[in-house]
């Protein structure tokens, strides 16, 4: 496992509800920023974070979040 | 939508690092100051030193009058939504750990080199100089990082 990437559809979900960042981010109580470092790879989330995410994106954190084998 | 929320928010996370860089401005002419103090003993750059010393609090009294009217009648209060999401915002709270990551390792690698120059002068003040320096290095450079890490 040691590696591996994180590859996330933040960004495909926010946009299929027509969402901006600082709309998600209000959403889910946290920052314009983090929205940005985690659809940018620069922040992995916290599994809080994720699920707080999966949470008001109403889909699974799996079709969040998945792990990609370099 | 929380879109008022969302703007709030906006506004905190400037808000926050205006008053770390108005910090950062203060402390950097307080650290000159003290590097020519430390170093100045004929007295031949007096006139700048007492410039140093003038300067920072001209440039935090000027700094945060700047902050506090860029808030323009924004009330802040401790059960604020948007101040609490900036406050526990994951992406800067990790920003910060980097930046006590880098200012530590700055303050340590500092160390040798300035216990080094301290002592090729040594005087009862050394003591109380390293410690100075040491202080202000760890902040200016946390605070240096932080807005590094933390820039959009």
């Amino acid at each position: 496992m040691s590696g591996a990437e994180l590859r996330t559809a933040l960004k495909v979900h926010r946009a299929m509800r027509d969402l901006t960042q600082a709309d998600l981010a209000a959403l889910a109580g946290l920052t314009r920023k983090s929205i940005n470092a985690i659809e940018t790879g620069k922040m992995v989330p916290s599994v809080v974070l994720a699920l707080k995410l999966a949470k008001v994106l109403e889909a699974p954190v799996e079709s969040l979040f998945s792990l990609v084998e370099p | 939508m929380k879109q008022s929320e969302a703007h709030r928010t906006e506004f905190f996370l400037r808000y926050t690092r205006r008053l770390a860089s108005i910090c950062l401005a203060g402390l950097l002419p307080v650290l000159f100051y003290g590097v020519l103090t430390a170093w100045d003993r004929g007295g031949q750059h007096e006139r700048l030193q007492f410039g140093l010393l003038l300067l920072s609090p001209i440039i935090l009294t000027l700094g945060l009058a700047w902050v506090l009217y860029s808030r323009r009648g924004v009330a802040i209060t401790n059960d604020d939504p948007a101040l609490q999401a900036v406050a526990k915002d994951e992406f800067r709270r990790l920003n910060a750990m980097r930046a006590v990551r880098v200012a530590f390792l700055t303050v340590m690698v500092v160390q040798l080199p300035l216990a080094w120059l301290l002592g090729l002068r040594p005087s009862p003040d050394s003591l109380a100089h390293m410690g100075t320096f040491t202080w202000f290095i760890g902040a200016i450079s946390f605070l240096s990082a932080f807005l590094i890490f933390d820039r959009d």
